[in-house]
């Protein structure tokens, strides 16, 4: 047997390889899964604890001379989480079988990542959740996601991940490492009193000294690198942050500098992704160093450069968010300083990370919005504005909360709210609507595979009328939903067994208090999301529908089947008369009505369905970053006009290039859909720079209009030079580009390309 | 009942757009009429011209008859966000006056649904048509396009004298105007069109603003049989050093209400 290129098989070659040093590549992997075979029958919350410990050592990135501040994560295969890069115990399994794939893989490599393979397989806490699942359920998710999901053709999928997390930061600050432990003592003696079981408080004891032996890990590099060869400042500055660490081992945070070192070194351990309502717990601690003169503005505007690009280092585009303004801050004249700051280090940073994002109301100092348009106008895709005057009552009725609750709410991710550390809302299953209605015109078939996917409910040529397919569609939608919302419930249930979440429970509403772990009853409010997709290709295919087959029936459901399963071959006059029909985005009382109705069916569907998954609620989101376009890959024709393939809809807005008749239109239709019965969604503006400056009085107007009719939450990408170019390659998305000269206005896709040539070059001056 | 007659007027537009930003202040809806007594060796909308539908191939039709209400009616539904940017509805064209009683139908009917109305104006139009519209009209935008009547007949066709007199009459009426001065190198940007334009600025309190608009070439790309046996006109865009040149004659005439668009 060839020990370059196989796997090895009988018994003395396994011993053979077992004495081969574990290659380097693994060996964090490797230990990790040391740690968690020793541990593995011991109970979860000191199972956790080792684990993390391990992670800790193995994971934790090395300082560097010009930090400011520290902590940072490197990527593990192996390890425990909560986001979707890696959920509980996880295991990338797809990258060990790349490995295992790739033809010049080294043997010793080989032998270790079979082993990790074969070890994870029956233990990743995602194998666990989906081995959970009955029959009836799996029925519904033939896909076993969670790797490469855009590129199946499945209707709904499950996604095994505790997005969204925020943790208590105010408390963290407030008591610092040694306040909580203290709280955790006593939680402990209340059980131990109590003859009750101390295991999990014994588990948050142990997370916090992984914490402070992070931060003294890293003191000691920072000492270390201040006495090598650096230079004066920064053997200064390392100074200075080793005796800032050293501070928040222990005490609570006193200066600026120490707070937002303790977050963010939480941040790593726990390894959490968003950040919430920064302005607040690190405003007090900002503005008194500034007016104590213990530190200034410029200085300020450094240590949050330092930690928005720690930030960027993560890599992680769908989250990293960080919230600024909005109703209920403790602190609003020191939050808004803050705010001020964070959105000038935006400014200054001009990346994509963090994804700051301002709430804001009437009677917030304008100071606020007024610098967001600055910054947006810039070029910059931040901050993403929420309107708090529509989403703090809107939150209160979907979430049925008090209104002090729905204050703290907080948009993360790609948009989805959570109330900040008081409700897990993770999206954890996916639901592309334009294939359940391609579902219920074939009597519950996926083209796709040839199978039936979904319920039985009815041939298309037997509805009579609308109504009769609207209700075959709400019937394949329920089916849907009833799955989705019992595989949350079993997610969450299956990974309460096996995670304790410690690092998060310990900053969590009322895990400690309660003295139970996040999802066994710890969490405050056990929410659940989830993302609906080409909500508005559906809404406007169901529309073109109703007025060419029911009411001018122009065309039999036989006929119009034959030209969405042929993909218009053959009917293109047809298409082109699909797409000239009414669609959403145009403040068309008859496209717009049927987007509310596709709305409003998907979202009181799922709300009523909280307690299938054993949730205290279960709400849409509305959010799709690219997941439109990778999803449309695989979705079939549709009935307003778009061929197979083709991207669907995105989140609330039109399809791209259906909106025709102007910015106000659109945000006019965008403000119809209800937001009292969601958890969120987004809608993306793209305008160009001269709304932001030339313009700038009409751009506060249409927006403040658009607040005022109930618009939630808007985005906007200003279109710069290479924005422009990208038009010219892809037309069909930019159908708001307008160019001006005198009294001839234009859209910038529509002019012949030497004339696109000739503003090309105008912007360059 | 007179009401439902003028909404009931109907005319020959070829475009409706929405949320313009260069046709009068705000976000304003602009109806494009069709129909116009000049003929500007730059024009950018041909299918301004002609009135009248007219068929540009075999399916193509340019132009389309709409009632007044029909046009409020696309308008209204965003009178919030009119308002809001301080916008409104303006009529444009072609000239907008060379429809008298479907452009004062359009403009009755506006003020009555609680829009702001610009009129875009060529000037070239009998007094008596002006007169009847200016109670509708809150701005004007009125073209003044060369200096010289010789000049003004070479480049547009027609005699300035009509359109001079209008202009007087309108700033006497103190109706709000802002004039707009197509600049198109090397056939109107002379220093004598320039202190005539800065003369107009400082005779007349109602010019409260003069855009100075470069010669654009974006219409050149509009459909063949738009143009007629029409040459295009074909000079290349405005550079910088032009832009700087013109510049300096409005500041070397002292006109402060003028912008370069």
């Amino acid at each position: 047997m060839n020990n370059n290129s196989s796997y090895p098989t009988t018994k003395r070659e396994l011993i053979e390889h077992a004495d081969w040093p574990v290659p380097e590549i693994m060996r964090r992997e490797w230990n990790f899964s040391q740690v968690y075979r020793r541990h593995e029958f011991a109970p979860p919350p000191l199972r956790e604890a080792a684990c993390l410990r391990a992670q800790a050592i193995g994971t934790l990135g090395g300082l560097r001379e010009t930090d400011l501040l520290a902590g940072r994560q490197c990527l593990t295969w192996i390890g425990l989480g909560s986001e979707d890069s890696g959920y509980g115990y996880f295991c990338r399994e797809g990258w060990l079988e790349q490995m295992l794939a790739a033809g010049d893989t080294p043997a010793a490599e080989r032998y270790y990542a079979q082993q990790l393979l074969d070890y994870w397989r029956a233990r990743g806490t995602y194998r666990k959740c989906r081995a959970a699942f009955p029959p009836r359920v799996l029925a519904a998710f033939p896909e076993p996601a969670n790797d490469a999901w855009f590129d199946k053709s499945a209707v709904a999928f499950v996604l095994y991940r505790l997005a969204g997390i925020h943790l208590d930061y105010d408390k963290l600050l407030r008591l610092g490492l040694s306040g909580l432990r203290g709280e955790v003592v006593a939680g402990r003696e209340r059980a131990a009193t109590a003859k009750q079981p101390t295991d999990f408080y014994d588990g948050l004891l142990a997370v916090i000294k992984v914490i402070q032996d992070a931060i003294h890990y890293y003191r000691d590099q920072a000492l270390t690198l201040a006495k090598g060869g650096v230079d004066a400042k920064q053997r200064e500055n390392l100074t200075a942050l080793a005796d800032t660490l050293h501070v928040v081992a222990k005490e609570p945070p006193r200066t600026f500098r120490q707070a937002a070192q303790l977050f963010w070194i939480y941040t790593t351990v726990a390894n959490t992704r968003n950040y919430g309502r920064m302005d607040v717990y690190l405003g007090d601690f900002y503005t008194a160093d500034l007016r104590a003169g213990r530190m200034t503005a410029e200085q300020g505007l450094e240590l949050l450069v330092a930690l928005w690009q720690l930030m960027g280092e993560t890599d992680d585009r769908a989250n990293n968010r960080v919230i600024i303004g909005g109703m209920g801050r403790r602190n609003p004249e020191n939050a808004d300083i803050f705010a001020l700051a964070a959105l000038e280090t935006t400014r200054r940073v001009r990346r994509i990370l963090p994804n700051l994002s301002l709430r804001f109301y009437q009677g917030q100092s304008p100071a606020l919005y007024q610098k967001a348009l600055d910054v947006i106008g810039e070029g910059n895709t931040h901050p993403i504005l929420y309107n708090d005057d529509v989403n703090v009552s809107a939150v209160e009725k979907a979430f049925q909360v008090p209104r002090a609750l729905a204050e703290q709410y907080l948009p993360f991710g790609c948009g989805e709210y959570v109330l900040d550390h008081h409700s897990v809302g993770t999206p954890n299953g996916t639901l592309n609507l334009t294939k359940v209605l391609d579902l219920a015109l074939h009597n519950g078939m996926n083209v796709r595979t040839g199978r039936r996917e979904g319920p039985a409910s009815g041939e298309f040529r037997d509805f009579k009328t609308f109504d009769e397919l609207a209700r075959a569609y709400a019937s394949q939608v329920d089916w849907y939903l009833e799955r989705l919302a019992e595989a949350q419930g079993i997610i969450y249930r299956e990974t309460g067994r096996e995670v304790c979440f410690l690092a998060i429970s310990l900053l969590f509403d009322h895990c400690v208090q309660r003295g139970l772990p996040l999802l066994v009853g710890g969490a405050a409010h056990l929410g659940g999301t989830m993302e609906t997709f080409g909500n508005i290709t559906t809404a406007d295919s169901l529309t073109t529908i109703n007025k060419l087959v029911y009411e001018q029936r122009r065309f039999t459901p036989d006929e119009l089947l034959r030209m969405l399963d042929a993909d218009f071959a053959g009917y293109e006059d047809e298409r082109l008369l699909l797409k000239s029909l009414p669609k959403f985005g145009n403040d068309d009382a008859e496209a717009d009505d049927m987007a509310g109705f596709v709305h409003d069916q998907v979202c009181h569907g799922i709300r009523g369905r909280a307690k299938l998954g054993g949730m205290d609620s279960y709400l849409v989101v509305v959010i799709n970053n690219s997941a439109n376009t990778l999803f449309g890959r695989n979705t079939p024709a549709s009935a307003d006009g778009r061929k197979a393939g083709q991207p669907l809809s995105n989140a609330n807005q039109p399809t791209a290039g259906n909106d025709r008749r102007g910015i106000a239109c659109l945000l006019s239709s965008m403000a119809k859909l209800d937001p009292t019965i969601h958890a969120g969604a987004v809608h993306n503006v793209k305008c160009s720079p001269d709304m932001f400056t030339k313009h700038r009085k009409v751009l506060e107007g249409a927006l403040a209009t658009y607040w005022q009719r109930g618009g939630t939450q808007l985005m906007f990408t200003v279109v710069n030079r290479g924005i422009l170019e990208d038009a010219l390659r892809h037309p069909e998305q930019y159908p708001h580009l307008m160019v001006r000269v005198g009294g001839f206005s234009a859209y910038f896709v529509k002019l012949e390309p030497d004339v696109q040539r000739d503003i090309l070059n105008r912007t360059l001056h | 009942m007179m009401a439902a007659c003028t909404a009931r007027i109907p005319g020959c537009i070829f475009d409706l757009q929405h949320a313009s930003v260069v046709d009068g202040p705000g976000l304003r809806s602009v109806v494009f009429f069709k129909g116009c007594p000049l003929r500007c060796l730059w024009c950018h909308n041909p299918e301004g011209i002609r009135p009248g539908r007219e068929l540009l191939s075999d399916h193509a039709w340019c132009g389309r008859e709409v009632t007044a209400a029909e046009v409020i009616r696309e308008v209204a539904g965003e009178l919030d966000y009119y308002q809001a940017t301080g916008g409104g509805l303006t009529i444009s064209g072609g000239e907008p006056l060379h429809q008298p009683e479907f452009a004062k139908a359009v403009l009755v009917e506006a003020k009555k649904a609680g829009l702001h109305t610009c009129l875009d104006t060529s000037g070239c139009v009998p007094r008596a048509t002006l007169e009847q519209v200016i109670p509708s009209v809150d701005l004007v935008l009125f073209d003044y396009k060369a200096t010289g009547d010789e000049l003004h007949r070479k480049l547009t066709g027609e005699s300035s004298a009509v359109i001079l007199a209008n202009l007087r009459f309108l700033c006497r009426l103190e109706v709000p105007v802002i004039l707009r001065c197509p600049m198109i190198p090397s056939l109107n940007d002379t220093e004598l069109h320039f202190a005539a334009i800065a003369n107009l600025a400082r005779e007349y309190q109602a010019i409260r603003q003069v855009d100075i608009l470069p010669y654009h070439s974006w219409g050149r790309g509009k459909p063949k049989p738009l143009w007629g046996r029409r040459r295009v006109l074909n000079i290349p865009p405005v550079d910088q050093p032009t832009l700087a040149r013109w510049d300096l004659l409005l500041r070397q005439t002292g006109n402060i209400k003028a912008v370069i668009r």
